[in-house]
């Protein structure tokens, strides 16, 4: 299931911009045009989303160098568009069923291919196609579910921490770490760095277990780390300081997520992600700001006791390493 | 004082190690502990806002800009860090103006409040000579400027016109005015992009639309300075914004003649297809022409 041949990891990002922006048109067209042929038979659809889809493998499977990849990205990018369209056009009116197919097909794809901006697209469109199952499944069966309290919230919860071990499994000497994405890390951080971010907005805000959950996995980091560079008398007191400054970010999910996702962030540098918790992170101040669960004096209370333990952290960090 | 975090250390594996995490945890918890703080004043305040005097408000928001403004004179810092805090002070700048619209009830037009703002801050917008805060101070402008335009036929010319001035000023103002440095390449790419994509934007409208065609006459010159600069500076984004912006209008003269028949979108796919083939191909061509190009300037 390995791919060694990342020829087109050199690509300039302009030119992705450029396929991804042509294939789409041409996706369009070509799904236009079928359109206008097959009306509403959709067994031709699943036909055809069958055929798009293995010719877009057939095409995927060449090993080449950077120019003969733009093509084959040309080419595959526009089929796998299209199959999966076909798809949906086929099972319109099975939308979790529809679903899951397409996480198979998609999974099938990327085991199958080889080029390696299609094996990204196919493997963001799969951690995408994930938490949507759920949703098509609680919506389609919304009323026999909402007998069960939070399921929604349960299973956002699920995915994003979920998402957030793949996340951690792509961290090199890391504990977790899977070979699997060795040649995929970048994408895979990304893909579920943005999905976790927006899956823990559908999480309740008053569910505090939830965050308590992250912030848990963020003290656990943090002794790691302590363990590691601190000795001595201030190894207590260190452990005091990150136990009171994770826990004061259990309060909200939404800032107990990006915070152990900024962390995981920088210990392999990816600043990309740091950024996106960051903004996650800022958000979640935004709409802890506008939550009604709580007055506006208690929360003051509680970001400016936060922001002191922040601080004395700070100066402790500062007196540890003088 | 050491500000700087962007570049710490890491062993072999691209793992951080005791001093890039002592480096990184520092500037974080000071942010971090430095940010929730601020947050958890300013909610104490939103809680407390209609209790307080019209003066107090006010205040705070003087004093802050006061505060702001004497440390950033006053304190020892780096350059970089003495251009964010004259960019805290620019945005404290329009909170007073806003605070005042809502105390006094001015009933001003929103434009109004962004030329105010605007002209306040111009002086530290030019001597701080901090691109970021350019962007910011662009985007003010055009906040008060833009809803002054007539709304008449020459309506997307006048933008048009709007936004070549600015990418007129900073290329060129820059050699004649003094303490203006030359803008960077993410700065000028920024002003190309939002400009070119005004100008596929108007001639898309107006092939789509059929309407307002003399403001075509605008949109050649900014294709051809977007051409003369690309090629000029090696910019690879703006090469490929080029390609984007003739598919785009490509298929806008599509959707206008098209009948949506199968003939019709048959020869769209066919010639979509060869343009983007052709695009690709050029991109390639001339990514690695330049690249061969800088790689042996470096080497000489």
């Amino acid at each position: 299931m390995e791919n060694n041949n990342c020829k087109s990891g050199h690509l300039p990002w302009p030119l992705l911009v450029v396929v991804g922006f042509g294939g789409m048109i041409i996706a369009s067209s070509l799904v236009s045009l079928v359109a206008l042929v097959v009306q509403g038979h959709k067994p031709v659809y699943i036909v055809l989303a069958a055929i798009a889809l293995f010719l877009a493998i057939a095409v995927s499977q060449s090993d080449m160098d950077v120019r003969n990849d733009v093509s084959l990205l040309l080419v595959a990018f526009p089929l796998f568009i299209v199959g999966f369209a076909f798809g949906y056009i086929a099972g319109a009116n099975h939308m979790t069923l529809t679903l899951v197919l397409q996480l198979v097909a998609a999974v099938l794809s990327f085991a199958l291919s080889k080029n390696h901006s299609s094996r990204q697209l196919l493997i963001c469109y799969s951690l995408v196609l994930v938490p949507l199952i759920a949703f098509s499944y609680f919506d389609g069966f919304g009323s026999h579910h909402r007998a069960v309290p939070h399921i929604t919230d349960l299973w956002c919860f699920g995915v994003a921490l979920t998402y957030m071990g793949v996340f951690a499994a792509t961290i090199k000497n890391g504990r977790f770490y899977l070979a699997v994405f060795s040649d995929y890390e970048k994408t895979v951080r990304f893909a579920t760095a943005v999905i976790a971010s927006v899956l823990i907005s559908f999480v309740r805000h008053d569910s505090i277990v939830f965050a308590f959950f992250f912030a848990a996995i963020s003290f656990a980091f943090a002794c790691i780390l302590l363990r590691k560079y601190v000795a001595g008398d201030k190894l207590i007191a260190g452990y005091a300081l990150a136990l009171l400054c994770c826990a004061s970010t259990a309060m909200y999910p939404s800032m107990a997520l990006p915070f152990l996702g900024m962390l995981l962030s920088f210990w392999i540098f990816d600043y990309v992600c740091l950024a996106i918790f960051s903004i996650r992170f800022v958000c979640g101040v935004v709409m802890f700001y506008y939550d009604l669960d709580m007055l506006l004096i208690h929360k003051s209370y509680l970001l400016m006791a936060s922001g002191a333990l922040f601080l004395l952290m700070f100066y402790f960090i500062k007196r540890v390493t003088k | 004082m050491d500000d700087s975090i962007a570049l710490p250390g890491s062993d072999k594996s691209g793992i951080a190690d005791a001093k890039a995490w002592t480096r990184f945890l520092q500037a974080f918890t000071l942010a971090l502990g430095s940010g929730l703080m601020l947050a958890g004043i300013i909610f104490f305040f939103a809680y407390n806002w209609e209790l307080m005097h019209r003066f107090v408000k006010m205040g705070i928001a003087v004093a802050l800009i006061l505060a702001v403004f004497a440390v950033s004179m006053t304190v020892k810092m780096s350059d970089f860090t003495r251009k964010i805090m004259v960019f805290v002070l620019c945005v404290l700048v329009g909170v007073f103006w806003a605070i005042f619209g809502q105390v006094y009830q001015t009933k001003a037009d929103s434009y109004v409040f962004f030329l105010t703002w605007v002209f306040c801050i111009l002086a530290w917008v030019y001597i701080a000579d901090f691109y970021p805060l350019w962007t910011f101070f662009i985007a003010l402008v055009s906040f008060g400027v833009i809803p002054l335009f007539p709304d008449n036929d020459w309506y997307l010319t006048l933008l048009m016109l709007y936004g070549a001035a600015w990418i007129a000023f900073f290329v060129f103002a820059s050699k004649v005015l003094p303490h203006l440095s030359a803008p960077p390449s993410w700065f000028t790419s920024l002003l190309f992009s939002v400009e070119f994509g005004m100008a596929v934007f108007v001639a898309c409208f107006v092939i789509v639309s059929e309407d307002g065609a003399i403001n075509l006459l605008m949109v050649l010159p900014i294709t051809l300075a977007t051409i003369w600069y690309a090629l000029k500076q090696k910019n690879i984004w703006l090469y490929s914004m080029l390609f984007i912006g003739a598919l785009s209008v490509f298929e806008c003269v599509f959707v206008r003649c098209s009948e949506f028949e199968f003939g019709g979108l048959f020869l769209n796919l066919i010639l979509t297809s060869a343009a983007l083939a052709a695009s690709s191909y050029a991109i390639v061509e001339q990514y690695k022409k330049w690249k061969k190009e800088k790689s042996e300037t470096s080497t000489n």
